[in-house]
């Protein structure tokens, strides 16, 4: 008779809690050990998602252009706040930790990041964003779905949802993505759960399409609880003051040090859509985006998962050039993504967009938001099967 | 001769034997009664079992009905009108301080329960602008909103035509509008009225309707259509998702549609749209090779001419009532039915439901219940026994319909909600688990004179709110948790 893997989990998570054994790197190991996915193992994307469009050029600004102070009179950042990059471009002054993480060659700034006919409305754009679809096709799944299907990976899930909606980039891939939003709660409608025959049940499901995937739903949710059990044994990472991502951010922790092999975690902050009052309301935001950056980049640190670890944000679009009357900006066009990561080549990536030639007072692109994909694709995971047309990028 | 003997002697027996043959079975009542209503009780299953199939069509339809819809206003909006008109005027000549007396009363009337929703200060004379008015009319909006929700569910849970309550919520979310777009509550009641009383109507009425629906024309962008800018988002839609269908048109019969959709202008003060002839592109246009001065109205008929519109909304109407994918041989037989009849949506149902293809096993539990469907039954089912705590009250079905991904009124965009197995995934079935779980309450049932713990009742249960056998063991595990399972278990999840 042989031990099953569970219950063999469950014993090392004992052993973990009277302090024998550290559980997670036994854990981590154990991963190791099954056959897993042909792209490069144990690596991770961590998405952050500015929702609302996010005004690029108030978080790199180009302080040495005469432009960008005469479209913004009352609502551009001062040079001297700025925090310099380089000889013309610097990051807002609430982004202090991520700065710091530049300086150390840890973070890539890829700028004028856009596509051909953008759309501005926030949905459809966010549809484009998260399908990786030109303006204008409509996908129906979301571009790591596919890049899960078309590749053929063996993950135990694909993803993890963080804010408990839908699955945005991961969208078409229910049986392989969770998204949740409360760990205890999850946690704990995961125990009650009725254990069901699943062998009895796939014989029942085949003819019925629906009752399968609630099923295979089911099925996810009952191997859930089974590798839930051991995350009471893991570092606790509720430390450090508040900040609205707090509870997302310690969440992603908990389950990238219980389960190292989910490649993917999606983050959101909502509220980027600053059409007044923008200075203050913006500041607060990269004050979030800020905290929430520098709390992941430490905890993953603290449990040695930097190195595997790829965060990237991205917002549906940028906004205008010119300030609006209201002391806000309108949805715009290109924009600046951040990707950091102890593997990240640090530095400013793609040409800066003009200020001078724009299109219906929106800049006009330089980079193409897939070619950032494809470069994770390819040069992140190493998914040896997908092929596109997009240019790569080498920041990872 | 034996062969014509022998059909003598079944009419004969058929008539002997009168409708008891030709009733429906449990089954088949079961899942006419799903794909029709919300919820339906042991007492509605009976009555259909004694029905044959055109009878029980055409009671589950809601013929015998004659026309006696009637609106309801919802209260908050009689008043709300009257003010957002009084407010529109004060600002439109910016008389702020007419325009605080309106929203003091508001705010005096409703700041205690608006903690949240309603933050937003009266502001000083000198410090209004038309920017600041138009902000602080949104807040009333945002306030009101959730009791435009509950309206309808309350409609949705008391009327007395279940399916016109069901169609109307299909409309809503086939010609989609959002209120986080439109941001105006009388626009979206008038829209949902209109979907209610033309939901069995024709659809090429309810097509023409619906472009001169002033809060479907603001959320796709019409006001902004200009003679010499047309904008190509209503086209599109309408083209795409409304009428035709993906790659049935080519752009540039969207673009030359756009220019026969301008002309439209909207009212603010009366919400209604009105067109005139002297903002719209009166010019020569070729749409699908015809060519013509197209105006809105001709442009309708054009789209219902084509059979590519009957054959995608059958497709889109099978979907939601009777199976994921439908047959080439039924898209051809039923489509016909639908054009050959005037687009008229009454009898397009009344045939589905009436044929053997509705009524094949295959299709029975098929479909998925939307979060309205499943928290609708469990509230009904609990009702029913009179085992439903007060806690379980509308507020509860409209948050916990949004936590389960569909907010009524808020689409996700103009796809509409996707339905089907996306309703499902990792957070809203647990989401759906924990509703059952924290309403069931043992204290009630004790005290209650159901026997929960009977084998015969979980059995009966079993029988008349599944759409098929349940797959747990009910042989086996704890008593008491036996309805529970089978409330919280997968079939339950299906329609």
């Amino acid at each position: 008779m042989s031990l099953k893997r569970r219950d063999f989990l469950k014993i090392v998570a004992g052993l973990g809690f009277s302090g024998l054994i550290n559980p997670s790197s036994i854990y981590s190991q154990l991963n190791r050990v099954q056959p897993k996915a042909k792209g490069r193992e144990g690596r991770r994307l961590i998405l952050i998602q500015l929702i609302g469009g996010n005004d690029g050029l108030n978080t790199l600004i180009p302080f040495e252009d005469d432009i960008y102070y005469k479209s913004r009179p009352k609502i551009s950042l001062k040079k001297e706040n700025v925090l310099k990059i380089n000889s013309e471009q610097g990051l807002h002054h609430s982004l202090k930790n991520t700065f710091s993480l530049y300086k150390e060659g840890q973070m890539a700034l890829i700028q004028g990041v856009g596509m051909d006919n953008p759309n501005l409305s926030h949905f459809r754009a966010m549809d484009i964003i998260e399908t990786g679809s030109s303006s204008n096709e409509v996908l129906k799944n979301g571009w790591l779905a596919r890049t899960f299907n078309e590749t053929n990976t063996s993950y135990d899930w694909n993803g993890v949802v963080l804010g408990g909606g839908f699955l945005g980039p991961l969208r078409g891939d229910n049986l392989k993505s969770l998204s949740l939003k409360n760990l205890k709660f999850f946690k704990n409608s995961t125990e009650k759960l009725q254990k069901l025959n699943i062998k009895e049940l796939s014989l029942l499901s085949k003819k019925n399409e629906a009752l399968s995937h609630i099923l295979n739903v089911e099925k996810s949710l009952q191997k859930t609880n089974a590798k839930f059990n051991e995350i009471n044994a893991m570092e606790t990472f509720s430390e450090g003051k508040r900040f609205p991502l707090k509870k997302q951010v310690e969440t992603a922790l908990t389950l990238i040090q219980s389960n190292p092999q989910i490649p993917v975690f999606v983050l959101t902050i909502p509220g980027f859509d600053t059409h007044r009052n923008q200075l203050k309301r913006h500041e607060v935001l990269m004050g979030n985006l800020d905290q929430t950056i520098s709390t992941l980049t430490k905890g993953l640190k603290k449990i040695d998962q930097w190195d595997s670890s790829l965060i990237l944000t991205y917002s549906e679009f940028g906004r205008r050039v010119a300030e609006n009357e209201s002391l806000g900006t309108d949805h715009g066009t290109a924009n600046v993504f951040f990707a950091l990561g102890g593997k990240v080549r640090g530095g400013i990536y793609g040409k800066r967009p003009s200020l001078k030639n724009l299109d219906k007072g929106n800049l006009v692109y330089t980079t193409d938001y897939r070619s950032i994909y494809y470069s994770i694709q390819k040069k992140w995971f190493h998914f040896p099967k997908i092929e596109r047309s997009h240019k790569l990028i080498s920041f990872v | 001769m034996k062969r014509k003997s022998f059909k003598i002697l079944i009419t004969l027996f058929f008539f002997l034997i009168g409708h008891k043959v030709f009733a429906l079975t449990r089954s088949e009542a079961k899942h006419l009664l799903a794909r029709t209503r919300f919820f339906y009780s042991e007492k509605d299953l009976r009555f259909f079992m004694k029905q044959d199939k055109l009878k029980a069509a055409r009671f589950a339809i809601g013929a015998y009905k004659g026309n006696q819809l009637k609106k309801e206003t919802p209260h908050f909006l009689v008043q709300l009108r009257r003010k957002k008109k009084k407010m529109i005027k004060a600002l439109r000549k910016e008389d702020w301080k007419s325009f605080n007396r309106e929203f003091l009363f508001f705010y005096n009337n409703y700041l205690q329960e608006s903690k949240k929703n309603m933050m937003v200060l009266p502001l000083p004379e000198s410090e209004m602008s038309k920017r600041e008015a138009r902000r602080m009319m949104r807040k009333i909006q945002n306030f009101f909103f959730p009791r435009l929700q509950k309206w309808w569910i309350r409609r949705m849970i008391s009327s007395e035509e279940p399916f016109r309550e069901v169609l109307t919520l299909f409309w809503h979310n086939h010609f989609t509008t959002s209120f986080k777009a439109v941001k105006d509550l009388n626009l979206l009641y008038q829209q949902n009225e209109l979907w209610r009383e033309k939901a069995l109507g024709s659809f090429g009425e309810l097509a023409r309707s619906a472009i001169y629906d002033p809060a479907l024309g603001l959320y796709l962008d019409l006001p902004k259509s200009k003679k010499n800018k047309p904008n190509e988002n209503l086209a599109r839609e309408l083209f795409e998702l409304f009428t035709l269908g993906i790659g049935n048109y080519s752009e540039k019969d969207i673009k030359e549609a756009s220019r026969a959709l301008t002309g439209f202008r909207y009212n603010r003060l009366k919400d209604i749209y009105i067109f005139n002839e002297k903002l719209h592109d009166g010019s020569n246009k070729v749409i699908f090779g015809k060519q013509g001065n197209f105006d809105p109205e001709d442009l309708i008929d054009i789209i219902l001419k084509k059979s590519e519109t009957s054959r995608f909304i059958v497709k889109k109407i099978w979907k939601e009532f009777v199976h994921p994918n439908i047959t080439k041989k039924e898209l051809d037989y039923f489509s016909n039915i639908f054009k050959n009849n005037n687009y008229d949506i009454r009898k397009l149902f009344l045939s589905i439901f009436t044929s053997d293809s509705f009524y094949e096993m295959k299709n029975r539990g098929a479909l998925v219940k939307s979060p309205i469907h499943f928290i609708l039954s469990y509230y009904s089912f609990l009702n029913e026994k009179g085992i439903r705590p007060k806690s379980f009250n509308i507020n509860v079905i409209m948050r916990m319909s949004k936590k389960m991904g569909m907010e009524l009124f808020n689409p996700p965009n103009v796809r509409g909600w996707t339905g089907y197995t996306s309703w499902i995934n990792t957070n809203t079935l647990l989401q759906r688990k924990a509703l059952v779980r924290r309403f069931w309450k043992y204290r009630i049932l004790r005290n209650s004179n159901i026997p929960f713990r009977k084998e015969r009742f979980v059995k009966k249960v079993a029988n008349i709110y599944l759409p098929l056998p349940p797959i747990i063991d009910l042989g086996k595990g704890a008593k008491s948790k036996k309805v529970f399972n089978l409330l919280s278990g997968p079939i339950f999840q299906l329609r």
